[in-house]
């Protein structure tokens, strides 16, 4: 259900607004007509602010998390003398500084590598050669393939021989051609002994880097704080400048809105201040916030809806009527009531030891309750029929328990097809009320006609459904004319007569749609398959001396969650595309509506 | 005895199976290609980005399921096995194996695309995944014609 709202239109003077802005944000329920996105160089450095602080948490978070990994007991959190701006001055700056000396340390491990062979010598070595007027030139062959007569024949020296390999200098004579056969390398700038030194250095630093950084992760909080602060700011800032200016900008014009139950608290508010105001119901063509108002049950099933869109303000909002639907598609689609009681634990334990995410451990506990009905049809748990292990079942031929692959097949079907017909009925109503009577006609036909196809398919093959001719005359011949004539209910009955007809091809669509939902028969289907397969794997692997059954259950764990896994995830989204794309588009939803977002302050939103 | 029609169906079987099952490999392959990639610009998108990756699995899972239930009823019939439904085995295995490959490669795309998207900082991770299952229901009705196809 979606919550009424009431526009209200504020006029003041320019130099009033920002303080009346503030103390509606510390009043914390009008939601002000305003821009989301930065207007301005100032917002812009609002944004970028905001930006920068929320990685800057990340990062610092992540460090806590290394840090709580690393130390096994909690150490006593140091003090943070000073406010959020130089905390997340420091943070930042050490984060690089931290980047650069991982990066120093890399290019010193390597010099280091390289440097290692040629032994330890002094800057001034090198030197002194230069001043000698010799050039220094260094080579790298293996010791198998330097030949002893080199030596004789140049000024060669061989520094070390290492792995096989000779690492050897050779001096060019000034005055002298240079003609040494072989490929120079660099000879290192530096001897390895003072590499390491600079590299005990940068190491000390980059640890002293990571020991601060690890005492600023404790507190994150403050500048989760700050950002909140800026984050009202912002929004005060950007609802001041979407005020429309009049009389030479010495006017503001405000609109807002806020729940009609609100409506008293904020005149109660208004009438102390001196400024000129009206009200009215919002209407949709005011495009008012959308906040959705439903019962516990409905609202587990709200994020779902979230991922899609909101309703626009003139539509129903359709989570009452998709929720208890997705709930047995999930189940529909994991085929397992073994699975579905591990999900019914998972919630409710769940909410023991996360009472933080209460409302989707009750969500998880509600799909595992979908997955027990659903799969004791075929009689499913994990991965082994009912029937199979309980012959009374079979014997007695009861309605639970005992459905074939080929019923879960046209079950699957008729479960999409009432869905349709019951998204059909709702469009009809909901125009019906909205509308006019005319304008829910149309939906009623296609309820007819698909329920008169649905019957006439199946007394094919069952005859016993038939119905009588008088009667299934009627409802083609009903349901066709309200087709035909209330597609389009407005204009002279030529055009409604053929936008009505143009109407009948979303047959195809429906077709379509009816096709779609084969999806629950096929994952629920492929799920109980893999189960069944790791089952027999675990059992044969009981034959294995000593080891056997360990090896089976071992199996069995890693089997059944591996397959829980994946069907979760197919299970999850694919009847969100049932949802969003067969039911909506059959319930006529078009969506749109922006979420309802008052202006509050840090100290509201903390209540909230 | 008449070998023609085992030969056909367990040809068939091994294009459900083998087929579906490359298709789902270069998939999760692509869509975790594009994650590694994705991680670099923006760590904190591992989560959705792993879902997203995860989703080409499931046509090899078809493949697999479709290849169990038809091995059963083709083990079943054995020699029984008449001509046609040797062949009603080898054109499902075909049909179940190229759109399974396809099918999977192509949800792949749309997987990574949106995870490449969701790394420059946009919010497509619900439109990516409502979007990624359309080709899989192909795959899915080829699987529900492997069961309908089933020899009995």
């Amino acid at each position: 259900m979606i919550t009424q709202m009431t526009k209200y239109s504020f006029v003041l003077l320019s130099e009033q607004t920002q303080d009346f802005l503030k103390k509606l944000q510390d009043l914390g329920m009008v939601d002000i007509n305003r821009q989301e996105k930065p207007v301005d160089e100032h917002s812009k450095e609002l944004t970028n602010q905001l930006f920068r602080i929320n990685q800057t948490v990340t990062r610092l978070k992540q460090v806590a998390k290394e840090k709580d990994q690393k130390e096994k007991t909690k150490k006593k959190i140091v003090p943070f003398e000073g406010e959020a701006p130089s905390l997340l001055e420091e943070a930042t700056r050490l984060f690089s500084e931290k980047e650069v000396l991982r990066n120093d340390i890399n290019v010193l491990n390597e010099q280091i590598k390289q440097a290692e062979p040629w032994g330890i010598f002094t800057e001034e070595d090198l030197e002194k050669i230069e001043s000698m007027g010799f050039t220094l030139h260094a080579y790298v062959q293996p010791v198998k393939r330097l030949n002893p007569g080199l030596e004789e024949k140049y000024p060669l020296y061989v520094v070390n021989r290492v792995d096989g390999q000779a690492y050897f200098i050779v001096l060019e004579v000034p005055g002298e051609t240079y003609d040494f056969p072989g490929n120079e390398i660099t000879f290192p700038s530096m001897s390895c002994d003072r590499l390491k030194e600079k590299l005990q250095e940068k190491e000390t630093r980059l640890s002293s880097c990571i020991t601060r950084l690890e005492e600023l992760s404790d507190h994150t909080a403050l500048l989760t704080d700050y950002a909140a602060g800026i984050s009202s700011g912002l929004d005060l800032y950007l609802a001041g400048v979407s005020a429309k200016k009049e009389v030479e900008d010495h006017i503001d014009l405000l609109t807002g809105f806020v729940p009609t139950n609100k409506k008293k608290e904020l005149e109660d508010f208004l009438n102390t201040e001196s400024l000129y105001y009206i009200n009215a119901p919002a209407e949709s063509e005011d495009n008012p916030p959308i906040k959705l108002k439903n019962n516990w049950y409905t609202r587990l099933f709200e994020p779902i809806g979230d991922l899609y869109m909101l309703p626009r303000y003139d539509e129903l909002d359709l989570t009452p009527y998709f929720a208890p639907f997705y709930m047995l598609f999930f189940g529909f689609c994991l085929g397992d009531m073994g699975y579905g009681l591990v999900f019914m634990i998972l919630g409710l334990v769940g909410k023991r030891f996360f009472p933080k995410m209460k409302k989707y451990l009750n969500l998880v506990f509600f799909l595992g309750l979908g997955s027990v009905i659903m799969a004791a049809f075929p009689g499913i748990i994990f991965g082994v029929k009912v029937a199979d292990i309980i012959p009374s079942v079979k014997e007695n031929n009861t309605f639970l328990f005992n459905f074939s692959d080929m019923k879960m097949f046209w079950f699957a079907i008729l479960f999409g097809l009432f869905q349709i017909v019951f998204a059909r009925i709702l469009t009809g109503i909901d125009s019906f009320i909205r509308k006019g009577w005319q304008h829910g006609m149309a939906p009623f036909g296609w309820a007819i006609l698909i329920v008169w196809c649905t019957i006439a398919y199946a007394s094919m093959e069952v005859p016993s459904l038939a119905l009588p001719k008088s009667v299934s005359l009627t409802m083609v011949i009903v349901s066709v004319g309200l087709i035909l004539f209330f597609s389009k209910p407005e204009g002279p009955v030529y055009k409604r007569l053929g936008k009505g007809l143009w109407a009948m091809y979303d047959i195809t669509g429906v077709f379509g749609d009816m096709l779609s939902y084969i999806r629950l028969f096929g994952l629920g289907t492929a799920g109980a398959i893999l189960g069944m397969v790791f089952n027999s794997i675990a059992l044969s692997l009981s034959g294995v001396p000593y080891v056997g059954w360990l090896l089976t259950i071992i199996m069995l764990l890693f089997g059944h969650t591996l397959v829980l896994a994946l069907n979760s995830l197919g299970a999850f989204v694919h009847p969100m595309r049932l949802t969003f794309v067969e039911f909506y588009k059959n319930a006529g939803f078009t969506g749109g509506g922006r979420g309802y977002k008052p202006l509050t302050s840090l100290s509201n939103k903390k209540e909230q | 005895m008449n070998t023609l029609p085992l030969i056909l169906a367990y040809i068939g079987l091994a294009f459900m199976l083998g087929l579906a099952g490359i298709g789902s490999a270069i998939g999760v392959t692509i869509a975790g290609n594009a994650t590694v990639g994705a991680l670099k610009k923006n760590p904190n998108i591992f989560g959705s980005a792993m879902i997203l990756s995860a989703m080409p699995s499931t046509q090899g899972l078809y493949g697999f399921a479709g290849f169990f239930l038809n091995l059963g009823a083709v083990t079943e019939l054995g020699d029984a096995l008449t001509l046609g439904q040797g062949l009603a085995v080898f054109a499902v295995g075909l049909a179940m194996g190229f759109v399974g490959l396809f099918s999977a490669i192509k949800q792949a795309s749309i997987s990574a695309n949106g995870i490449v998207e969701m790394s420059n900082g946009h919010n497509v991770f619900s439109s990516t995944l409502v979007l990624a299952v359309f080709p899989e229901l192909y795959a899915i009705l080829a699987f529900a014609s492997c069961f309908l196809a089933m020899p009995s």
